[in-house]
């Protein structure tokens, strides 16, 4: 997997690859997270956790930790584990955004992005108490929204290009 | 905006979460699958930002460094990416050439954080023609390598590919050019047609349908209007081919400068729709013969000929039988003096002396000279009164004399293009002082040719060369107050 995704903060690290210590750093806290919500057990996924940045990319991490969360904090009732764990992962998406060129609309674009989508999210749970339409909202609100940003950069492109090809 | 596979990668993993919290009915991965829809659609707003911050400004060029070209030249091809400042993406640029260049086509990169970069290729040009370039094709990667977009941005030049050949052909007489159309004609007569002519008194005889009434109302008496008469003119081209035409520089040849001239016939005889004829001569006898007609194909079954032929020494076709059995020329001169050897009245000479005496007796005979059988064929296969055209040099000035001489026996137009060698001899302007008095005694050539009745003879050389030979000649005669 290219690091490219790794924030510009990244340092080489043993086995030849390069990794961001901000992201190493939100991972330990969410491990210790995890450990401290979820006890025994979490330091497996403390584990997995940290492996994972030692592996992977920001984005990756962001999907093992929302695996190892699920599997072992939301069974639990421990809500504030449980939301500060899922925003510092949000964090891992973000970094990558901060650390880059245009980075203001890029972060601000990505909060909108979830703050929209967890909020339509929630609203079609609220009315529909199933996750099911949850799921139909999450896929058709990226696919319409990622046409329309596609729609967008042709006609942007078409001011200084003229012609768009494929 | 294309997603790349690493996007796909991303949005699978987001998919798995999505069926993972419907699979267990939980909220949690359904969070982590809104949160990497979100980072997808930042990352695609991000990448479309930078897309247009790169092309602000971004200069991309296809460079030629000629806009003509002669058919086979190799040129230069550049392609440059410049920036006035470093670049936020990294943009590969891949030039588009048209079909007809022979070209390896690199790809130029323009790193992410550079502000140039160029690349040159060769391209060779086989084929002639206009050719137009596309745009060249930019491709631009996001940072995060999740989005590909391509653009066709830049230059797209023009090149013209000309022909390999003779350029700047001087057709004329005596240095100066002429301006007519080959192969135009006038008829100089008048009679029906469609091109007004003038109007006459009417005459008895004169049918009734042809009375001009606005002319007869004007002129208060019965006038009719004449028209241009419309005819179609057969033309027989005769186009020598030997080895002495060989001479000059390839495609720039004697041989290739009268080429032109021929095809430009053959145009004309298209566009005027007259009988065209045409043979050819090598040094084996007659290479080509093609009976008058006015067919497309006809006429482009000529110019492939005329393309064709080469000044070398080569094979007769089935008329070189013609050369092949031929029997010795006997010259007017000769005739008359064998004529005069016949002076008793044995049975012999008896028999001998009418053909002798004959004025056409030299027609009637094949000659040995290629270019006379030449003229032989036309004037005994193709019967009216053809206009002929020769096209040959100087070297051999008896054969050409007696050929013109053939050609324009039964009141026939012979036009002769004639390829004056030290125009076209490599070295041959060395001595320019030299060349001229060579030049001139062509001139005088052409200028006997030319006195006969019924013949007009032009050179055909490369202008330029001409050029040089002829300012030899002013500064010669300004030296000496002398003149041609």
């Amino acid at each position: 997997m290219n690091l490219d995704l790794v924030a510009e903060d990244a340092v080489d690290i043993p086995g030849g690859r390069r990794a961001s210590p901000v992201v190493g750093g939100l991972v330990a806290v969410v491990a210790g997270l995890v450990l401290f919500g979820a006890g025994l057990p979490g330091a497996v996924g403390a584990v997995v956790l940290l492996a994972a940045w030692w592996r992977l990319p920001p984005v990756l991490v962001f999907a093992v930790g929302q695996v190892v969360v699920t599997a072992l904090l939301a069974p639990t009732d421990a809500l504030a584990p449980l939301v500060g764990a899922e925003l510092l992962l949000g964090g891992l998406l973000l970094l990558p955004l901060v650390r880059g060129d245009r980075a203001m609309a890029a972060s601000v674009g990505f909060v909108a992005a979830a703050a929209a989508g967890g909020s339509l999210a929630a609203a079609v749970f609220l009315l529909s108490s199933s996750l099911w339409p949850v799921a139909g909202v999450v896929v058709s609100g990226l696919a319409v929204s990622s046409y329309y940003l596609h729609r967008y950069s042709r006609v942007r492109l078409a001011e200084y290009a003229g012609a768009v090809t494929h | 905006m294309r997603p790349t596979r690493r996007w796909w990668l991303v949005a699978a993993v987001g998919t798995a979460l999505l069926a993972w919290g419907l699979l267990l009915s939980r909220w949690v991965p359904l969070v982590g699958a809104i949160g990497i829809a979100a980072w997808l659609l930042a990352q695609q707003y991000r990448f479309t930002l930078l897309l247009e911050d790169t092309l602000d400004g971004l200069t991309v060029e296809q460079g030629l460094d000629r806009t003509r070209v002669a058919a086979g030249a190799t040129t230069p091809l550049s392609l440059s990416i410049e920036r006035p400042t470093p670049s936020p993406l990294t943009l590969d640029v891949r030039p588009s050439p048209p079909a007809g260049a022979d070209t390896t086509v690199a790809t130029v990169t323009l790193r992410r954080g550079e502000t140039a970069s160029r690349d040159i290729v060769e391209a060779t040009w086989p084929v002639a023609g206009t050719f137009d370039f596309d745009r060249p094709t930019l491709r631009a990667t996001d940072p995060g390598g999740l989005y590909v977009e391509r653009v066709a941005y830049g230059t797209a030049p023009t090149i013209t590919v000309e022909p390999r050949g003779p350029r700047a052909i001087h057709v004329g007489e005596g240095g100066d050019a002429v301006a007519a159309g080959f192969g135009e004609h006038a008829t100089g007569g008048v009679g029906s047609g469609l091109e007004p002519a003038e109007v006459r008194e009417y005459v008895p005889g004169d049918r009734a349908r042809r009375i001009d009434w606005k002319a007869t109302a004007r002129l208060n008496q019965a006038h009719v209007r004449e028209f241009e008469a419309e005819t179609d003119r057969e033309t027989v081209l005769i186009v020598d081919h030997r080895r002495s035409l060989a001479v000059g520089p390839p495609d720039e040849g004697a041989l290739d400068y009268l080429r032109q001239v021929a095809l430009a016939f053959v145009d004309s005889a298209e566009r005027l729709s007259d009988p065209l004829a045409c043979i050819t001569v090598g040094d084996a006898g007659l290479t080509g013969t093609f009976a008058p007609g006015t067919a497309v194909d006809h006429l482009e079954a000529v110019r492939r000929h005329l393309h064709g032929i080469e000044a070398v020494g080569g094979d007769a076709d089935g008329d070189g039988a013609l050369a092949a059995g031929r029997v010795r020329q006997r010259s007017p001169g000769e005739a008359r003096r064998a004529a005069a050897r016949l002076t008793d009245d044995a049975t012999f000479a008896t028999t001998l002396r009418p053909f002798l005496d004959r004025p056409s007796a030299v027609v009637t005979s094949v000659s040995d000279d290629p270019l006379l059988a030449a003229v032989e064929t036309a004037t005994t296969r193709f019967t009216g009164r053809p206009w002929t055209v020769v096209f040959t040099d100087d070297t051999d000035r008896a054969a050409v004399r007696e050929a013109v001489a053939l050609a324009r026996r039964g009141e026939r137009h012979v036009q002769v293009f004639l390829a004056p060698a030290v125009l076209y001899e490599v070295g041959g302007l060395a001595d320019l002082d030299a060349a001229y008095d060579r030049y001139r005694s062509f001139e005088r050539f052409r200028r006997e040719l030319a006195s006969m009745a019924r013949v007009r003879a032009l050179e055909v050389g490369p202008a330029d060369r001409l050029d040089a030979v002829l300012a030899s000649g002013r500064r010669s005669r300004a030296r000496e107050g002398g003149g041609v």
